[in-house]
């Protein structure tokens, strides 16, 4: 984490950047929230965000939630920034909680999208570089294949099956244990 | 209607999302399709999904070894829990007289003690068992010639073991000798898991057997084990020592070639932590969640946890002690006191049972059942029974044995 002198970052936050989608629609951020993205931080550092950010990968509807997503954990951050989190202090303890479930909370609401838009922001996320994102999304394809039959997740994530009826009964054959 | 995702993801973050799941669900996602199939039983896979997950291998804890049906699940029952269970009750005659002494890496490892007679007197020797109570796989391993009075035994699987991601490696250590003459001695037993079955049926263990006896001088003095069986990070097995009323760890790392070192880790100086006024049942060596190792130690009022770094260098030798974690004794005797009656005034009597990978589980007393304190989560968790040894699922020893398509 790099910090800057306190002044500078206050001037900082204040400045906007414009992030623009691969279907040509520009979103104005603050550079708080754009820098969650360590792609688009590295641009800043090396002065190249005049005129705005192209970002040809990530369509209009997957960079609007990739936005709400960085500014609702840009504020998470600054709120972070003040507060100790020593263990003994038990107001602050209170206080990052309320905080800490207030953001679970958005999480998960945000993760309520079909699994095509998951995959795109999975992509998004690795693209920009938002570990967070990247984090949040990967979780939650995890424990949705979680428990499901091989015939379930092929259908949930559109996998053909190339496997012939032999091969796929030696796989069960050999890992009997895991589908009891 | 869901919307399908029409194109799939690149591979390392395939492996991202896999890093997330269980060993079981990695299975499932193995007999899928060809691809997937090919990555998740490809050799170097276990190592990259490591990467990927933080350093840490992809494992999941099943349960524990003990308890009503031989093994407690560690949550919901799963598919690993019905197979470990029915691998124990199917082999139930056989193992009935040993004791459950170790478990690395999907393996474990059973121990029963013998005493022939020679001449005059007895010779201790034991009869041990290996098994993959996932796949089924068991071998029997004939009584190692280093066998005294604190025996260690210490399991190697996999990569760790260095004979390819199919073998396991068991050490076994003689503690006894070094109060006395300053030295320890040891010998390695080193097999695959994938042959060897048939033989192994007959009472065999022609392929692999003993090495010979090799002896260790330790550089600095160890005086008596706290307890004997080792907390074991990668290739080092460690020990906790009471030497001239001091608390120290022995460490022996064991090299993929077969030599070992050992080295003297001591504990946090006296001014950050008073163990010598702690008593042995109070000093437990542990691990945490994130694979370091770790000193449980009950002071008066609390119970602090101390986690060690290691050397950049990996030499296990210097690195220095961080306080981890407290718990305040209070805190925990609060989530017991609900169901039983406090018994004196002062500070609660808890004693540590044994721990694994960043939990610990104790008993309080004047509460019956055992209390699991998960230092990850700082959550407690109150159990009717919690049995020994815990039994966590490695990826690597399952598809070892898969075939290639």
């Amino acid at each position: 984490m790099a910090s800057a002198g306190s002044g500078d970052e206050k001037a900082a936050a204040a400045a906007m950047i414009t992030l623009i989608s691969s279907d040509n629609e520009k979103f104005e951020v603050t550079e708080a929230t754009a820098t969650l993205s360590q792609t688009i931080r590295h641009m800043i550092e090396d002065g190249c965000t005049d005129g705005g950010v192209p970002l040809p990968n990530v369509t209009s509807k997957i960079l609007a939630r990739v936005i709400e997503y960085c500014k609702k954990h840009a504020t998470a951050a600054a709120g972070e920034e003040g507060s100790s989190s020593s263990f003994s202090d038990a107001a602050f303890l209170e206080v990052d909680r309320a905080f800490l479930e207030e953001l679970e909370e958005f999480d998960d609401a945000f993760l309520e999208v079909d699994r095509a838009t998951l995959f795109d922001l999975i992509l998004a996320a690795n693209y920009l570089d938002i570990k967070g994102l990247l984090n949040l999304t990967c979780q939650k394809v995890a424990d949705s294949v979680k428990g499901k039959t091989p015939e379930q997740i092929r259908e949930m994530y559109n996998i053909v099956n190339d496997l012939t009826p032999e091969e796929e009964a030696e796989i069960r054959r050999e890992t009997q244990w895991a589908f009891e | 209607m869901d919307e399908l995702p029409s194109y799939p993801l690149p591979a390392d973050l395939l492996l991202d999302i896999l890093a997330r799941c269980d060993p079981t669900t990695i299975i499932r996602c193995a007999a899928t399709c060809k691809p997937w199939y090919r990555s998740i039983t490809a050799p170097a896979f276990p190592g990259l999904l490591r990467t990927h997950a933080g350093g840490r291998p992809v494992t999941c804890l099943a349960g524990w070894f003990g308890g009503r049906d031989g093994f407690t699940a560690a949550a919901a029952e799963s598919p690993v829990v019905k197979t470990v269970r029915s691998f124990l009750s199917r082999n139930a005659a056989l193992l009935e007289p040993f004791d459950l002494v170790a478990s690395r890496g999907g393996l474990v490892l059973f121990r029963r003690e013998v005493a022939t007679p020679v001449g005059r007197g007895r010779r201790r020797q034991c009869c041990l068992w290996i098994c993959n109570p996932v796949t089924g796989w068991r071998r029997s391993i004939p009584s190692p010639e280093v066998y005294g009075y604190d025996q260690a035994h210490v399991l190697l699987a996999g990569d760790d073991a260095g004979g390819g991601r199919s073998s396991f490696r068991l050490v076994a250590v003689d503690l006894t000798t070094l109060r006395s003459y300053g030295d320890l001695s040891f010998q390695t037993f080193t097999a695959s898991t994938t042959s060897l079955e048939a033989e192994a049926e007959h009472g065999g263990g022609v392929g692999a057997c003993w090495s010979p006896v090799t002896e260790l001088s330790p550089p600095e003095d160890f005086e008596r084990v706290v307890n004997t069986t080792p907390v074991v990070l990668g290739r080092v097995a460690h020990w906790l020592f009471r030497t001239c009323g001091e608390y120290n760890v022995l460490a022996l790392a064991l090299d993929a070639d077969g030599a070992a070192r050992t080295a003297c880790i001591d504990l946090p100086p006296e001014s950050a932590l008073r163990s010598g006024a702690i008593s042995r049942k109070q000093m437990l060596l542990s691990s945490t969640a994130d694979g370091r190792l770790s000193v449980i130690a009950g002071e008066e009022t609390r119970i602090s946890v101390w986690a060690h770094t290691v050397a950049a260098d990996g030499s296990g030798g210097s690195g220095g002690w961080s306080l981890h974690a407290t718990y305040e004794r209070e805190w925990i005797a609060r989530f017991v006191s609900p169901r039983t009656v406090r018994r004196k005034p002062g500070y609660p009597v808890i004693d540590f049972l044994w721990s694994a990978r960043g939990g610990v589980v104790m008993s309080v007393h004047g509460f019956g059942g055992r209390v699991l304190l998960n230092m990850e989560t700082n959550e407690i968790e109150l159990r009717t029974q919690a049995g020994g040894i815990p039994y966590e699922v490695d990826l690597a020893s399952l598809t070892a044995a898969m075939k290639s398509f």
